[in-house]
């Protein structure tokens, strides 16, 4: 029994490390989704993105206004190239963010590995 | 002068060498941001081969010390962080970036801040990567409701703007033990975040405001007590403390990292030359 409990302390040690590296991908991620527009700090996030296809999608794609992260209002000239640019650059974060998480679930908790 | 560029403060060279510090901190500057880099120092016979840039201040001759962690034991070492205050009349450039050199980049995403259209950056928020397990070493706030602004990072541009905050941080530091006073700070110790708070705390006419005017990075840092196992490939390996005092495993990849153990950090440096 002492040593099943053991093997289950060890696991629960394991999912703590994997917990907490996870946190720190997830800080790190939020960071690479960073920009600047006009010399206003956003953070793309998916609603950012659909908001910005649905301008494109209705033809509004000069001129949009959007709320940087502090909640002022930045106009976007060229709606068509701010979407990709920052679909591009969530994309790549993202890719990053899935990489290492793979390998952190593949290490499962053992970061030697 | 420079358009573009980064300042490093480093003064002492035993039993912690904050040249060797410096040097290591301007090679990681150089591969991620390739900046230029100033050196801000009161040591003699620096090689210009790392800094483009090597600033010359008088000794402070400060006996201020601190205790920093060693292994088991803990060491008192002198602190000297008085230049930092000086940065706006020292700095080669026109846009800088002030940094520990103890803050070691991993990546470039500092470079953000010189597409901001603010005359200074500063984050109120960093990061303690042992923060599950060990709260007690997280340090958020200076008093019980004003949070701390941190000098370890900061950007800023030559503005009168920029020029009356450093005015102000100066103000500041030259009457501490008053202010240290009227901000219920009880470390006796002068301390460029505590100075850097209180002054943005005063232009925020004494009130509590959000920060909008974060800096483009997360600021992970580690302290003393956690240890630093290994430095490669851009990526740290820690054995962070619990509170039973057994010791679990973080790395982190390609992260801009604070590295507070110093003499961890010390031995790094050396096995990375």
């Amino acid at each position: 029994m002492e040593s099943k409990i053991k093997d289950i302390m060890d696991y629960a040690d394991r999912l703590s490390v994997i917990e907490n590296q996870k946190e720190i991908l997830t800080r790190q991620f939020e960071e690479n989704c960073m920009t600047y527009v006009d010399g206003h700090q956003i953070t793309i996030d998916i609603t950012l993105i659909t908001t910005c296809q649905s301008y494109v999608d209705l033809g509004r794609t000069q001129n949009i206004s959007i709320l940087d992260d502090f909640k002022l209002p930045v106009v976007v000239e060229d709606a068509e190239q701010f979407l990709i640019d920052i679909s591009d650059q969530y994309q790549q974060a993202l890719n990053l963010y899935q990489t290492e998480y793979s390998k952190l679930v593949k290490q499962r908790g053992d970061l030697d590995a | 002068m420079h358009d573009k560029g980064v300042v490093l403060h480093a003064h002492g060279t035993k039993p912690i060498n904050y040249i060797q510090q410096a040097i290591f901190c301007a090679k990681h500057i150089k591969k991620f941001l390739n900046l230029p880099v100033a050196l801000i120092t009161s040591e003699e016979h620096i090689s210009s081969e790392y800094f483009d840039h090597v600033i010359k201040v008088d000794p402070s001759n400060t006996t201020q010390k601190r205790n920093f962690v060693n292994q088991d034991t803990s060491e008192e070492v002198i602190w000297d962080n008085h230049s930092r205050v000086h940065s706006y009349d020292l700095t080669p450039f026109k846009e800088t970036i002030v940094m520990d050199t103890d803050l070691i980049v991993g990546n470039s995403n500092l470079l953000k801040c010189f597409d901001s259209k603010e005359d200074f950056l500063i984050n109120n928020e960093s990061i303690y990567i042992n923060k599950n397990h060990r709260n007690d070493l997280k340090i958020k706030y200076m008093t019980n409701f004003i949070s701390m602004y941190w000098a370890t990072v900061f950007y800023f541009k030559k503005t009168p703007v920029t020029k009356n905050l450093f005015d102000l941080i100066k103000h500041v530091k030259q009457n501490y033990q008053f202010y240290r006073f009227a901000y219920d700070i009880v470390e006796t110790k002068y301390r460029n975040d505590y100075a850097f708070t209180i002054a943005i705390h005063m232009l925020n006419n004494f009130e509590i405001k959000p920060n909008n005017k974060q800096l483009p990075i997360n600021l992970f840092y580690v302290t003393d007590k956690d240890k630093v196992l290994k430095f490669s490939n851009n990526t740290w390996h820690f054995a962070l403390p619990k509170n039973d005092n057994t010791y679990y495993r973080c790395n982190i990849a390609d992260a801009n990292m604070h590295v507070m153990n110093k003499f961890d950090l010390d031995r790094i440096i050396h096995e990375n030359n």
